[in-house]
């Protein structure tokens, strides 16, 4: 072939031509190999809990979503592991850890797809936004399946997880109230006994003016604006006011407790500058570490960090109000999407009564710092010597839910109370900010379903 | 049977240099299509619906969502926040990138250098930028208030002051963004005939009447895209207040952009024929912007 410009000109086309092809090809590939669905597995054995027949084949593969991205995941993974062993050839559970905040933006689109996980773990207050649209499976047979018995669990940690209808859509991994976290070192430099946590609120103030002092980055008391626990619903309905009306869901922030309640908080804040203007959870949680503050109203998984960082604290309960004493009850619960097999949710089943053991219980408690859910693992001796988890789980009377069963719990408490605590805190005129407020609380309640 | 004719007519369809064209453009348009007509129409769609985002009973209603985007406060206030960034960070944009580009338009290794260093922060991740800033700019532990405060300035808060929030924010935007239209008037301005400013200086104009009544006229081209991205690129700013503040002190840097990303994506109960309305209010606002600007710099240029 005589190799002149006409014979170059159509190798050079062909080798185009053949290029874009390959590409095309591989944009294909690209785009349409990320969906694939996980394939429900051949009916398997359902693992250790229903007496189907252990028929040989794959095991029953569950795909679990997770945001125990911390130290704690470590141990989630270890158990995990555990079961993974005793169970081998049967069920097999796969971690996917991630960030809270990416789990709850995957989490909507997998189950509207249908590539949702078989097990995911989120928070309560996440828990009304999947129910009410039908994105879970009720969970209420789990305890005829495993042969549990319901009385085990502490009724609160049940409640936290039940919607409206009475079904029980998720089980619990964890549960904690928030609790007041104290720097004894901080309190004995100041004079104080450090043994001794305010019982009251207005002794809690009076310790926080003595521990303050912004020349040396010090502070008395965390009040975050944003991404934080609602420790001031503590203070509002310790003394006396309430936030949402549930039985008729109306607004009742417009009282004249919560006017006296935001005064206060206004005075500690903007006058007496007990904590960093305008600090997020975030910031506060590093103040604390550093062993730069006082006293944090927070979750027990700053335990870690703070045994960690070698800070002196000690945990109590929130101090009372001038009426009560309100803790805020939360935790994680185990959910299974809609649209898991039966094999699959028998097998989930037994992860979670494997995860629901005494001993594995025991050893996330007392290595986490949370309290137990477990009766039998509350009036255990191990777990009684530890006098932050047997403080943390003796919540008694004043741990209940706040905003339970309502779709828009979180858009609730992130737009529309921590702005009301950070406009008081920045200075504006707590009636007004109360009015205001209460007004966006109803038209938010107007719109449940 | 094929007679000649007609083989010989699929023959040159197939030769048309048009067909590979198309072929070669192809991958693109496909991108193009699917990541942005796609949803652009998707999104048009939806902002007539009710629909949450796990994509189950979508209700038909109309222009309801429109109706309540015009009484929502928070939706104006997005809206001022992003008017407001806009109108200080565009004609600042452009004045500070003028001045670098007539700096460093002159060929020299230094020059050169730093043009370079201009345009570096604009290849970053602004995510990254952003990180890096609030940390500088933090009240407590940053450089800047530190320093500042040592010089006699009161402690200022920055990110977390409501009113210094805002312009904080145009300041990070600046910074990163000034390299990328500067490199463009530098090329604009090197294609400028020296003749010009020879003649310039023969009738003895000094700098700033070289560049006032030489350079920016000649620029007009350069000048219009860089105003039009610039603009763009401003009226839809989220990353650098997702990273710092979220829409910061008391919404005080709440973008449109990052109002429809809180109302659909943020949390329950993921309004997702909301949050489309308010991109379709956007993308009127953006075209609107554009075409004006466009019309204007057509104008200026061909009144050269």
């Amino acid at each position: 072939m005589t190799f002149n410009a006409r014979t170059r000109h159509s190798v050079i086309r062909a080798g185009a031509m053949l290029l874009v092809a390959a590409l095309l090809a591989l944009l294909a590939v690209a785009c349409g190999g990320n969906n694939q669905p996980p394939e429900p597995s051949s009916p398997a054995a359902g693992g250790a809990v229903n007496t189907g027949t252990a028929a040989s084949g794959k095991p029953v593969e569950l795909s679990f979503w997770n945001g125990f991205t911390g130290p704690d995941g470590e141990l989630l993974k270890q158990i995990v592991d555990e079961f993974n062993q005793q169970n081998a050839g049967k069920i097999e559970v796969n971690m996917d850890v991630m960030m809270w905040d990416l789990l709850f933006q995957k989490l909507p689109p997998a189950i509207a797809t249908k590539t949702a996980p078989q097990l995911v773990a989120f928070s309560n207050a996440a828990g009304p936004g999947y129910m009410s649209n039908g994105s879970l499976e009720p969970l209420d047979d789990y305890f005829a399946a495993t042969g549990s018995d319901p009385s085990d669990f502490t009724d609160a940690s049940l409640e936290l997880f039940r919607y409206n209808d009475g079904k029980q859509y998720m089980l619990p991994l964890q549960t904690n109230g928030i609790y007041l976290f104290w720097n004894k070192k901080l309190f004995r430099e100041a004079g104080l006994d450090p043994e001794k946590p305010p019982a009251t609120l207005e002794e809690m103030a009076d310790i926080a003016v003595k521990l303050t002092k912004p020349k040396q980055n010090q502070y008395g008391l965390a009040l975050p604006v944003k991404s934080a626990p609602t420790y001031f619903v503590s203070f509002m309905k310790g003394n006396g006011g309430e936030v949402v009306d549930m039985a008729n869901l109306k607004s009742a922030l417009d009282s004249p407790e919560n006017l006296a309640t935001l005064q206060w908080l206004q005075d500690l804040g903007r006058n007496k500058k007990v904590s960093p203007q305008g600090a997020t959870g975030a910031a506060l949680d590093k103040l604390m570490l550093g062993g730069q503050l006082g006293m944090y109203i927070t979750g027990p998984w700053l335990t870690g960090g703070l045994k960690a960082n070698n800070v002196e604290f000690g945990v109590a309960q929130i101090p009372s109000g001038s009426k009560t004493r309100f803790v805020e009850l939360g935790g994680i619960g185990f959910a299974v999407p809609a649209g898991t097999t039966a094999e699959q949710k028998q097998a989930a089943y037994a992860f979670i009564k494997f995860w629901n053991s005494p001993d594995n219980m025991k050893r996330w408690s007392l290595a986490n710092g949370f309290p137990p859910h477990l009766k039998a693992v509350i009036s255990d001796p191990d777990v009684k010597a530890d006098a932050n988890v047997a403080t943390m789980a003796d919540m008694g009377d004043a741990a209940q839910t706040f905003l339970p069963g309502l779709v828009n719990a979180e858009r609730i408490n992130r737009d529309v109370l921590f702005p009301m605590v950070e406009a008081v805190l920045s200075g504006v005129d707590p009636a007004g900010v109360l009015k205001k407020t209460s007004a966006q609380l109803d038209e938010i309640l107007k719109t449940e379903p | 049977m094929m007679t000649n004719q007609t083989r010989k007519r699929m023959l040159q369809m197939l030769s048309k240099p048009e067909r590979a064209a198309y072929l070669f453009i192809s991958p693109a348009l496909i991108i193009l299509l699917v990541f942005t007509v796609v949803p652009l129409l998707a999104t048009l769609a939806i902002s007539t619906l009710r629909l949450d985002i796990f994509l189950k009973g979508a209700t038909f209603v109309g222009l309801e969502q429109f109706e309540k985007l015009l009484s929502d406060d928070r939706f104006w206030n997005a809206l001022k926040n992003t008017v407001y960034f806009t109108a200080v960070e565009v004609p600042l944009q452009i004045v500070l990138s003028l001045l670098a580009a007539v700096y460093v338009a002159k060929n020299t290794r230094f020059r050169k250098l730093l043009r370079s260093a201009y345009f570096l922060p604009y290849i970053c991740s602004f995510t990254a930028i952003g990180i890096v800033w609030s940390f500088l700019l933090d009240p407590q532990t940053g450089l800047y208030p530190h320093y500042l405060h040592e010089l006699g300035l009161p402690q200022l808060e920055f990110l977390r002051d409501p009113d210094l929030a805002m312009p904080s924010i145009v300041l990070m935007s600046l910074w990163r963004n000034f390299g990328y239209t500067t490199i463009i008037l530098v090329a604009g301005l090197q294609s400028i005939p020296d003749s010009y400013y020879e003649a310039a200086e023969l009738d003895g104009a000094g700098k700033v009447k070289k560049l006032l009544h030489i350079s920016v006229p000649m620029l007009m081209p350069a000048l219009g895209f860089s105003f039009v991205i610039t603009t763009i690129q401003a009226l839809q700013v989220f990353d650098p207040i997702f990273v710092t503040t979220q829409g910061g002190p008391l919404n005080r840097t709440e973008t449109v952009v990052l109002y429809i990303y809180n109302t659909g994506f943020k949390s329950a109960p993921f309004d997702l024929g909301y949050a489309s309305a308010v991109s379709v209010v956007l993308l009127v606002l953006v075209m609107a912007a554009t075409l004006t600007m466009n019309a204007y710099f057509n104008r200026k240029e061909s009144s050269l």
